[in-house]
């Protein structure tokens, strides 16, 4: 993996605070540099400022103060629709989306709104519906499909606009473990093929299967950022913030013997570990 | 403007008053904003709603309708300025052997006190009822009217339920306004004839959102025994001395101002 | 299980909805005990939901299709008794909680259920006090509900459905839109109601992890059939079916269930299914092995 240094930030946010009506500030002074390619996954719990804070990204939200950057550029001038470009959101309710009658209408109607030609829209659908394996059901209305599928509508629509950077919200919530391991493989594809990933949600074990990087945050501040392995298993920041690390991370942790490491996060690696101590070649080991 | 019709939770003279005394202070301003045609009287009238909202503590909710009625009055005078030509020529502004513009170009006495007579009792019907609202919780307006008034209470339901939610929806539409902003929906960018059909990506969404909530309510309601027939109430809504004589003082008044209307022709 | 003590019946049962082919239950047979804490679990669409809004009488009743078998609840038949009825032995709680809670304030919703039913005050009141007192949210009693956490949402509408003393509550997928801080406040309640009331739940949910901590059975659907029904333990130590019906176990099962078919693991017949039992099991074997290494250095 590159390091960071290495690579060119693609977005920047700078003291970025955000008040509404509110006593309390909802993002406090909020740093975060965010790396092209990244996959970045934001934890926190309810109303520590993760939707406000990505919402700033495509312009939905305009700072009360500090600045935004997207390649360079500062994003204070650039209206929501131009900035769809480039930064695509996908909601975690379809149905605050969804308004056409047919699935491939659904999925064009952002591309259209972009001003693309009318093949270049068809491409664009095609290649989305395709890619969430929804190509069957183009011409259905999407009111009739089960809530799975027009989770996926929502995701093909935004796809469809191309934009480098996609932001999701709780994609996976209210879906079963295949549906949502489908999604992820789904996400990891559009990260391999250069797409930059931040997602939203609080599935610790997703974060530690799939995410690169782990950005926690509380009370409007970024309280760590780092790999998974880094972030995860600092329990007691974790617990700080009403969150649960993943079961094997505790686990782990609460074992009475110290020679296990305590920065494990998925199930492989540990068993991985347990089976190679308690193998007779390690056995022989420790005795001679 | 969700906030405009909730309640607000605070202590108040006015909000210890029995709903039906502050329903029919509703009652009493409306009428007499029709009783009275006088611009000055009226706009006395429209402070003294103005008074209640800050003896209720509900400025707020004032200051959040003001800014709207103040555009539409200012509109409803201007018209009334530049099209309608009453009564002897106050100020003209165009010399009047100009073609057409001369015809408009002069502000008319009838007709702008006409145009004032409409903003100000705009303002007394408009203020008086979110006052109601602010100071009454909704389970105690349904009881007064479904108790006292033999009101049916499926209909006193709806009412307040859908003041309920009214919050709720405004919630929902402003998502589904971000959700379509950010695949690059502009409702600013559309041309005007089309202005109406590109409101359906706002319209469409909101609608299946309110009716899918109006559905899992309904289910909701069932399964908690609603229809079952006879129904009984937590709360009893009880009339103090302070109503007796708010709703005397009403009374008086209307009688006072009905009086003094055929007296002196106001 | 004795027939006094059989609180829902369901015998040879199935539905399909009024467009679809496929039929959404098959051939159900089930008896829940009064007092169990049952968990439903499995794939989208296996018919979860299908099953319990049969129980609670929505089906048929507000939901039309072919309709074949009986179901049974506290001696009533579902079909035969009016929704409103039954709202006296089960309440419901669903995934929204906006769409569920139809008063502005904590206290009124509360009082929804009871005065339906045409209580007298005093007993509303009781109920009332009752209710907040055993979900925990005494002191959200004067709240709007506009000013209240999803979490603390879904509280309320457990209390709601409380007040109306059922025998049993259904819940389908109510931590679904909450955090994790949400959904251990929502299972802490379920428990408390279960053990210290006596009230029968049954739980829809996907996060197999408080299923296994909190349930005493486990119900696993697919396809419009149950494919596993017993206690977790027993339910996710059978690692094919698991597989075969495309749920991943706690990750702690997991964990032991390899160390297990490596022939590492102490013999057990079920697995431990929650952090504290693999702790337990773990322990062990770590210091059987250091014990073993000890002996023999």
């Amino acid at each position: 993996m590159t390091s960071k240094y290495r690579r060119p930030p693609l977005i920047q946010v700078e003291r970025l605070t955000q008040r509404y009506q509110n006593a309390e500030p909802i993002l406090d002074a909020v740093d975060l540099t965010v790396y092209k390619r990244d996959f970045l996954a934001l934890i926190g719990q309810n109303g520590a400022g993760k939707t406000t804070l990505v919402k700033h990204l495509n312009g939905l939200l305009r700072p009360e103060s500090g600045r935004i950057y997207i390649d360079g550029e500062d994003i204070a001038e650039i209206s929501t629709g131009v900035l769809a470009q480039r930064v695509g959101y996908v909601f975690q309710n379809p149905d605050h989306q969804i308004f056409l009658d047919r699935v491939d209408k659904e999925v064009g109607f952002g591309p259209n709104n972009l001003g693309l030609s009318p093949e270049e829209t068809k491409r664009r659908t095609e290649n989305a519906l395709s890619s969430v394996g929804l190509s069957h059901l183009a011409d259905s209305s999407p009111h009739f499909l089960s809530k799975g599928q027009r989770q996926r509508v929502a995701l093909a629509s935004v796809l469809a606009m191309q934009s480098q950077i996609l932001i999701l919200d709780e994609p996976t919530t209210g879906q079963d473990a295949q549906e949502a391991a489908e999604i992820m493989e789904l996400i990891v594809e559009l990260n391999k093929h250069g797409h930059t990933i931040i997602f939203i949600t609080h599935d610790l074990q997703l974060v530690a299967k799939y995410a690169k990087r782990v950005v926690l945050m509380g009370k409007g501040k970024i309280l760590a950022d780092g790999p998974p392995k880094e972030v995860l298993p600092q329990t007691d920041l974790l617990r700080k913030t009403n969150l649960v690390a993943p079961q094997i991370t505790r686990l782990a942790q609460e074992l009475a013997d110290e020679r296990l490491p305590k920065d494990i996060i998925s199930v492989e690696e540990f068993a991985d570990l347990l089976l190679r101590r308690l193998s007779p070649e390690a056995f022989l080991e420790d005795v001679i | 403007m969700g906030r405009a019709v909730e309640y607000l939770a605070v202590e108040s003279p006015i909000h210890r008053l029995n709903p039906l005394t502050k329903l029919a202070g509703v009652i009493s301003f409306f009428t007499l904003g029709l009783v009275f045609s006088n611009p000055l009287i009226l706009l006395g009238i429209m402070l003294a709603v103005f008074l209640l909202y800050f003896i209720a503590g509900a400025g707020r909710i004032l200051r959040n309708y003001l800014k709207p009625l103040l555009g539409v009055s200012i509109f409803i005078l201007l018209i009334q300025a530049l099209f309608s030509h009453e009564g002897i020529e106050l100020f003209r502004y165009i010399p009047k052997d100009l073609p057409v513009l001369g015809w408009i170009g002069a502000v008319h006495q009838e007709s702008l006190l006409l145009g004032l007579t409409i903003v100000t009792r705009m303002g007394v019907f408009a203020f008086s009822l979110p006052l109601l609202l602010a100071t009454t919780q909704p389970r105690d307006l349904i009881l007064g009217l479904v108790d006292k008034l033999k009101f049916p209470y499926d209909y006193a339901f709806m009412l307040i339920t859908a003041l309920r939610f009214i919050p709720t929806l405004f919630v929902e539409m402003d998502q589904i306004f971000q959700a379509q902003s950010a695949r690059g929906f502009d409702l600013k960018a559309q041309p005007l004839p089309k202005r109406i059909k590109s409101y359906l990506p706002l319209v469409v969404p909101l609608v299946m959102t309110a009716l899918k909530k109006a559905e899992r309510l309904a289910v909701a309601m069932e399964t908690r025994g609603y229809g079952l027939g006879n129904r009984t109430y937590l709360r009893k809504l009880s009339f103090s001395a302070d109503d007796c004589f708010v709703c005397a003082g009403f009374c008086c008044l209307i009688l006072v101002g009905v009086g003094f209307k055929i007296m002196y022709r106001l | 299980m004795s027939q006094a003590e059989r609180i829902i019946t369901l015998k040879d049962f199935s539905f399909d909805y009024e467009e679809k082919e496929i039929k959404a239950l098959n051939n159900i047979d089930l008896q829940v005990e009064k007092g169990e804490f049952v968990g439903i679990t499995g794939p989208t669409g296996a018919g979860k939901s299908t099953l319990v809004n049969c129980i609670n009488g929505v089906i048929p009743h507000f939901i039309n299709g072919s309709y074949e078998g009986e179901v049974f609840v506290a001696g009533r038949c579902v079909k035969d008794s009016a929704s409103q009825e039954m709202s006296r032995i089960i309440g419901t709680v669903f995934q929204d909680p906006e769409a569920q809670i139809i008063s502005a304030n904590v206290e009124e919703e509360l009082a929804f259920g009871p005065e339906n039913l045409g209580l007298d005050p005093k007993e509303i009141m009781e109920r009332i006090e009752f209710s907040l007192q055993a979900v925990g949210i005494g002191h959200l009693r004067a709240a709007t509900v506009s000013s209240l956490s999803g979490g603390q949402k879904q509280r309320v509408a457990i209390a709601g459905v409380l007040t109306m003393l059922p025998e049993i509550i259904i819940l389908d997928e109510p931590t679904a839109e909450l955090d994790p801080m949400g959904t251990d406040d929502v299972f802490k309640v379920l428990r408390e109601l279960n053990q210290k009331h006596g009230i029968t739940v049954i739980i829809i949910e996907h996060k197999l992890e408080h299923l296994a901590r909190n349930c005493s059975r486990l119900l696993v659907l697919k396809d419009g059939r149950i494919q596993l029904d017993g206690k977790p333990s027993a339910v996710f130590t059978d690692q094919e079916k698991m597989k075969e019906l495309g749920l991943r176990p706690p990750q702690v099962t997991e964990l032991i269930g390899r160390l297990v078919a490596a022939g590492k693991g102490r013999g057990c017949a079920e697995l431990p299914v929650t952090l504290e039992e693999a702790k337990i099991y773990l322990d062990r074997v770590l210091t059987d092995e250091k014990s073993r290494g000890e002996l023999l250095g």
